[in-house]
């Protein structure tokens, strides 16, 4: 289900695929492995270009960013941000000042890796004329320039401790100087060569033999794309398909635990479904109200009855993966009498109505009818209005005209949005607003996650949003795979470690 | 005259075809730019900036007035050029072309199966229709027109790929009609599932058709001249019961193009339908735009030839225009 809320390809922001933040895994990986193999992923969302410097969308990064494309630096299986076309890099004490010194690298045309790519990339992000979707993550940059062929040096307006981690994504990617056609070729210098895009059905990536590091296990990698549910499971039941990456009906899951043919795999993900409650809303701006919505919710039910019990509770907009997470579940525990008291203090002892806008994505539909259930126990009358997401990006999100909307926020380390008093939760607690901006400036690790922490208490305590559950990313194998990223944390979808057995 | 009416029949429907394309291709231009959420936003995601999206749409020319953008693209499309799309680059005319030869290879084949099976049938079902195996024929047909096209789609392939694994449950070769054996394989469940939803509503099209032939005083003074029913029918009554059938069979192509979209879904075959579901989810709008004016030209073009068809067939629809 990693891919459930990759269903939302237009809110790119909110929607993240999957990468190796996991281990690669030891499972069924004992007989010899095939290099030679070919590979077959079965994913349900098919890019729409292969410019990820130009087109936003989950499904771009999930087969190239790590794959066949490469930034300075990337995230590691442990979460980790580790070399990659950057050997090395120093940051200077006052945060303001990035050295990188460059790896030997080539492209998969041949040609070598040399400081003029870099300069070439990130100069076309900050340009003036970029439409790059990801240029704001570079707002803070104020010069990029090379000493040397080897060495980078990138010049900060001000402290940003998300840099580092934003280089890891779309915005830190190096192209090829005057690299062309990017929307449908790719010339990178990852692992994986990009082989041929056959379009509405797949896309092939072959082993880079001449990669510097560690190579890839699998010749030929196949990330196939059928959009219907169905047609997936059966592209994977009869054969056609080794991984099912993505579980969209979790139901269907247990007849795959009974079948010792396959092996389904647990991982977990960034995404927390948010039940976002309208803060400029008559109601919801009072925080009491928004406490009893949460309280009149027995989340475990909830997760039990819209997604057969997988995934886990959140207590606030932090996974348990970030630094910053702690158990902050007791602060909003299920307790309907105590939801009815803070309505009636709240002056609405009789309840209210409001909208539920629901988006066309799985986890929204399915969770809507035990919410509207839920908060009827309390008084409280929700109606489900079903929209499209032309109409949820155009008046929820972007106009932010609602009163209550389920979907899930999947970027890695994206807690700042509750820092923008913009953002469609229109939530505006200025001390929050202050840590968030002393956790970027911040000039240690500890500091920033203690900062971090607060903020993620501070958004339980005002019961900011609610969160229904942290989707969970749940794969199907053969037992012939191993090594498939377990974990949705980030970007990318690492096939590098993915090995098939003769 | 008649060559001469026949000539202004045929005219006629020819400025009747065209003025419809025009003018369903306008509205729909138009519709689609109803919808909320516009193309730049599709491409940039929810994280640019207002000035990355009005920068793009400038650059796209999305800023300038309706009516010049689409005057802009019906002179490329008569030109056969659909343009470039927005969200992927990829050339909609030669996309649309290369998925035809799924789609359209599709729907022929369907339509030649469903006609196949359902006006034998349907004779047969009206020839027999206070017959027990008459009223179970059309029965039959009464539940090929309830059950959902994507359920039964689900059902087949269950069946025959999965329980009895004897063809591919969905999919398309790579390599497509270069390599016929796999490609027509794969065509097989598809083909079938369209042309049973097609098939039930043509048989019970074609019974009616033939039962009220069946009732008419030509019918009966045929069989006074010692003509079994069957070789009344068969040398009087086809001709005339074909007609509704042939009209219907014209309008059912709207609906079989609808339902290759679902077949397609249901069988992962790469065709316009899928194609064309996912530029919608994914508002390529121009792409949208160039697909529904290729299947509504399609559409129309079908309407125009049965127009002309039943003109040939039936004097008395030439003269009534």
């Amino acid at each position: 289900m990693k891919n459930t809320f990759r269903r939302l390809i237009i809110p790119a922001a909110l929607v993240v695929g999957l990468i190796g933040f996991a281990v690669p895994q030891t499972y069924g990986a004992s007989a010899a492995v095939d290099t030679n193999a070919t590979i077959t992923l079965g994913l349900d969302l098919e890019p729409t270009s292969l410019d990820l410097t130009g087109t936003a969308g989950a499904p771009i990064p999930q087969v190239l960013l790590d794959n066949v494309y490469e930034s300075l630096v990337r995230i590691n299986d442990k979460g980790v941000i580790v070399p990659n076309l950057a050997s090395s890099w120093k940051i200077a004490p006052d945060g303001k000042t990035y050295t990188f010194t460059l790896a030997n690298a080539k492209f998969h045309d041949g040609s070598a890796f040399t400081s003029a790519d870099v300069l070439w990339s990130y100069n076309r992000v900050t340009a003036k004329d970029s439409t790059n979707p990801f240029k704001t993550q570079f707002a803070n940059v104020s010069s990029v320039f090379a000493t040397g062929g080897k060495t980078i040096i990138i010049k900060m307006k001000n402290r940003d401790n998300s840099f580092l981690f934003n280089l890891t994504g779309q915005v830190g990617v190096v192209l090829k100087a005057k690299s062309a056609n990017l929307d449908s070729t790719a010339n990178g210098t990852g692992p994986y060569k990009f082989s041929n895009w056959n379009r509405g059905t797949s896309i092939t990536l072959v082993r880079n033999d001449a990669y510097r590091g560690t190579k890839g296990l699998a010749k030929t990698v196949v990330f196939r794309y059928i959009s219907n549910p169905n047609a997936l499971n059966n592209a994977f039941l009869s054969g056609q398909v080794d991984v099912l990456t993505t579980v969209q009906a979790p139901e269907i899951l247990k007849f795959f635990v009974a079948n010792d043919k396959f092996k389904v795999v647990e991982g977990t993900t960034n995404g927390e479904v948010t039940m976002s409650m309208n803060n400029d809303n008559a109601y919801f701006k009072n925080p009491k109200v928004r406490l009893a919505v949460r309280q009149a919710i027995d989340h475990k039910a909830l997760i039990q009855t819209a997604w057969s019990g997988f995934g886990s509770t959140l207590g606030s907009f932090v996974p348990p993966t970030d630094p910053w997470y702690e158990d902050l579940t007791g602060l909003a525990p299920y307790n309907v009498s105590a939801s009815k008291a803070l309505l009636a203090d709240a002056g609405y002892p009789n309840g209210f109505k409001v909208t539920l806008d629901i988006p066309p994505i799985g986890y929204a539909t399915a969770s809507s009818e035990f919410i509207q259930a839920s908060l009827k126990k309390v008084g409280i009358d929700v109606t489900i209005n079903n929209v499209g997401w032309g109409e949820w990006i155009d008046r929820i999100f972007t106009k932010g005209n609602y009163d209550m909307t389920i979907v899930a926020h999947v970027e890695p380390h994206d807690i700042a949005i509750y820092g923008n008093p913009g953002y469609y939760f229109h939530y505006n607690n200025t001390d929050v607003q202050g840590w968030l901006k002393a956790a970027d400036e911040a000039a240690t690790d500890a500091e920033r996650t203690a900062l971090l922490k607060k903020v993620g208490r501070q958004l339980a305590v005002d019961s900011a949003s609610d969160w229904l559950f942290l989707l969970p990313a749940t794969q199907v194998v053969t037992k012939k795979i191993s090594g498939i990223p377990t974990n949705s944390l980030g970007l990318s979808y690492y096939v590098a470690s993915i090995a098939k057995t003769k | 005259m008649v060559g001469v009416n026949v000539l202004i029949f045929c005219a006629r429907r020819l400025i009747l075809f065209f003025s419809s394309l025009v003018a369903s291709s306008a509205i729909v231009f138009t519709l689609l730019r109803l919808l909320p959420g516009d193309l730049a936003q599709a491409k940039l995601g929810i994280q640019a900036t207002p000035e990355s999206l009005a920068l793009l749409r400038h650059q796209m020319g999305l800023d300038r007035s309706l009516f010049s953008q689409y005057l802009d693209w019906l002179i490329h499309a008569i030109h056969g050029d659909l343009g470039i799309s927005i969200l992927s680059g990829a050339d909609v005319t030669s996309e649309i072309m290369q998925k035809a030869t799924v789609t359209i290879p599709l729907i022929i084949m369907a339509s030649i199966l469903a006609v196949l099976i359902s006006i034998p049938l349907g004779m047969y079902a009206a020839l027999r229709y206070r017959n027990f195996d008459g009223v179970a024929t059309s029965g039959f047909s009464q539940l090929g027109i309830a059950v959902p096209i994507f359920w039964s789609g689900i059902l087949i392939a269950a069946t025959f790929a999965i329980l009895w694994p004897l063809l591919p449950a969905g999919g398309f070769p790579e390599s497509g009609w270069s390599n016929p054996g796999p490609a027509l394989k794969s065509m097989i469940l598809p083909v079938f599932t369209l042309a049973l939803g097609q098939g039930a509503v043509l048989m019970r099209f074609a019974r009616s058709a033939t039962i009220d032939t069946l009732q008419q005083d030509y019918f009966r003074t045929a069989r006074a001249t010692g003509l079994t029913r069957f070789q009344a029918l068969r040398i009087h009554g086809v001709r005339n019961a074909l007609i509704p059938v042939i009209s219907v069979l014209g309008m059912q192509i709207a609906t079989l193009v609808v339902e290759a979209i679902i077949v397609e879904n249901v069988f992962a075959l790469p065709g316009i339908g899928q194609m064309l579901l996912q530029d919608v989810n994914n508002r390529d709008l121009l792409k949208v735009q160039g697909i529904i004016a290729v299947t509504t030209s399609i559409v129309f073009l079908v309407g125009f030839m049965v127009d002309i068809a039943l003109g040939l067939l039936d004097p008395r629809v030439r003269q009534t225009r």
